[in-house]
Formats: C-alpha cells, structure tokens, sequence
C-alpha cells in the first residue's frame, strides 16, 4: 500500500471538516505533509528523496529558482509553522480556523502552476 | 441621549463581530452626533471609529486629531492607535501609542497597549523596555506577549534576523491585509519548535480562511520578489494569516 501527496491533502481536508480538536490537530499535521511531498520531486527531480523539513524549504526558496518555486516555500514554511502548533503545543488551544488555514495552504502549493518553468537546482539547469 | 460608553461598548463589539452591520453602524452613528451636542470628544471619537469600520482614514484621522484636541489624554491616544491598527497602519499606530505611553507611564492599561503595538511593528528592543517597565509597576502579573518578546529579542541579538527584516516583514502583511479591509481580532507570537530561533507571527482574521489563504498567498508571492524580504527576515520570522471565520463548510 502507498499513498499520494493528494491522498494526504483530501485527508486533511476530511479531517479539517470534522468536530473535534485532535481531528482538526491532524488535518494541519496532513496538510503540511501532503505539501511537503508534493514538493520533494520538484526541488529533489525525484519523488524518493527524504529530505529534511527546513533543507527542502532551503531548497524551494533558492534564488535561483522561479519565483513560483520560492512562494511555494514561504507557503510550505506556514504549513510547518501550523503544523508545529498542531503537534507540539498540545496544552494550547487549536481552532478549527487553524486547521482551517493549514488545509488551504498546502492546497495552494497543488495548484497546476505552482512550479511552472522550475529550474531543478540540483541539474543546475 | 446616548454616552460615549455606551458607543464605545457598541462599537467595540462591532469591530470583532464576523461582519459589519451597516444599519447599526448608521444608527451608531446618528448617536455620535447626537452625543456630540454634551460631548463633542465622545462624539467625534465614536464618528472616528465609525470611520475605521468603514476603512475610511482620512475621515478617521480627522476625527482622532479632533478628538484629541478637545481631549488631549493618554487614552485618547490610544483609541487613535487602536483605529491605526485596525486599518493596517501599523508604524503610524506604533507612534502614537509611544506618545500616549509617555504621557502615562504608570498606566498599565496603556502600556499594554503600548506593548502589543510595538510588537506588532517589530520593535522588540522598545516592547522588552516596556516589559521591563510592567515588571517594576505589576511584579504579580507577567507583562503580555512574554516570554515571547524575550525569545524574540534573543534571536535578534544573535543575528538571526534583524528587528529591521522582521519589520518590513509585518508591514508587509499588514500592508496586504489593509488593502483587502479585512480587520485583524488578534495575533501571537509563534516560537519554532523544530527551529530555534525561528518564528511564525499569526494574525487572526475576522475572514475566512479562504480570504486569510488569499493574503498567505499574496504574501509569499511578496516575499519571493523581494530579494530583501529573503535575505532578512529570510523564512526565520513569517508572517501567518488565519481566517477565524468558519462556518462549518470547508474553506
């Protein structure tokens, strides 16, 4: 069994509907891995590759790289921020809203044109 | 005849209701002149903060400078911060609120005022002194935002950022946030976990969290064309919109 980026972001957006907290907790936590994913190939040209939370973002936002690719870091770096409440501060309240937000963050990264024209940093291309 | 009170409660209610009624804006509004006949401060202070809902500054501006003339107080100032804040005009909001923090050092209300608006234009340095000025006045109570302020003002002096980058970063967001006329019911300092040193800086927005994603969106597209914004605060001081207004469907 395996699942896909878009399989973790229609989780997420499953969990971010529900009623209680751990769900919407959870729905951050899959948003931002969704995203995270979803943007390994496009920084690493591979889908394999296992790279750090903070070296993939290090990654995307390159200068070198289109405009496009680094606005899909500052966005995937939110989703992280979202995601850390989400798992960490446990003992502080997440809202609805917060899930909320960190769906449609990583949702934004999975539109069609998001690394349109990405040079690969990697290829040096 | 209304009292200013009773409009300010009004109002303050309104500025964090999920949308503005514009009929009890009007009647609001027929009040504050109305008042205006006993109290011309009252009245032009409630027409100010009509005038803020209303995205209208000049007008609100006006009205403040009127207010403040006919009653030049510590807390006049800072109903004017109040409204600079609430229309995204965050330096402007910093300095007044600096003023009326001067006027009435011993206030505590003020100078929470005064705390939070310096935070709010990346003034750390300036937001730790007044803690420090808390902390003499209420050593009971914990100044606010602490000890986020400190753990902010620590990276700051170990360069991982600048107070300058962190800045133009927030005046940034609020800039966006402005221009959309969307009002902002709170924000929080969001210390990383996994990177020390690293910060998200969350709005909360009386929107959606499709209109609080289009500002995300439109602040990473900001970001990713300022090579500035990227070199400092770079990503360890971001800016995050929340759409606070969730209606039970999905975004």
């Amino acid at each position: 069994m395996a699942v896909t980026p878009e399989a973790l972001l229609r989780a997420a957006d499953t969990l971010g509907s529900a009623d209680a907290e751990v769900d919407w907790r959870n729905a951050a936590a899959c948003a931002y891995y969704a995203a995270y994913h979803k943007c390994i190939p496009f920084a690493y040209g591979q889908a394999t590759a296992e790279p750090g939370h903070s070296e993939l973002i290090a990654m995307l936002t390159e200068p070198r790289n289109p405009t496009r690719s680094r606005q899909a870091g500052h966005l995937l770096r939110q989703c992280k921020s979202l995601r850390e409440q989400a798992n960490y501060r446990i003992a502080r309240d997440f809202r609805h809203a917060d899930a909320h937000t960190a769906v449609d963050a990583s949702r934004r990264i999975f539109e069609p044109d998001s690394f349109k024209g990405r040079r690969n940093p990697r290829r040096g291309a | 005849m209304p009292k200013a009170h009773g409009l300010a409660k009004r109002l303050a209610r309104m500025a964090v209701a999920d949308a503005i009624d514009e009929f009890a804006l009007r009647r609001i509004e027929a009040d504050a002149q109305k008042l205006m006949r006993v109290d011309a401060a009252g009245g032009h202070l409630a027409l100010a903060r009509v005038a803020a809902l209303r995205w209208e500054v000049d007008e609100m501006i006006r009205r403040h400078e009127l207010t403040i003339t006919l009653r030049d107080s510590a807390f006049t100032r800072c109903d004017y911060s109040d409204s600079l804040v609430l229309v995204g005009e965050i330096d402007e909001a910093f300095e007044v609120a600096r003023e009326a923090s001067s006027r009435a050092p011993d206030n505590l209300a003020v100078l929470r005022h005064a705390i939070k608006a310096a935070v709010q234009d990346a003034r750390f340095h300036e937001a730790q002194k007044l803690c420090e000025r808390w902390r003499k006045l209420s050593p009971q109570e914990s100044p606010p935002l602490q000890p986020d302020i400190a753990a902010v003002v620590e990276a700051v002096e170990r360069g991982v950022f600048t107070e300058a980058g962190a800045r133009d970063a927030l005046r940034s967001a609020s800039g966006l946030r402005g221009d959309a006329h969307i009002r902002c019911s709170g924000f929080s300092i969001q210390p990383s976990i996994e990177e020390p040193g690293s910060f998200g800086f969350q709005y909360d927005l009386i929107a959606s969290p499709a209109e609080a994603g289009d500002l995300n969106y439109a602040l990473a597209r900001r970001w990713a064309d300022s090579p500035r914004l990227q070199g400092d605060p770079g990503l360890a001081f971001v800016p995050v919109f929340i759409g606070t207004v969730v209606d039970g469907s999905h975004a």
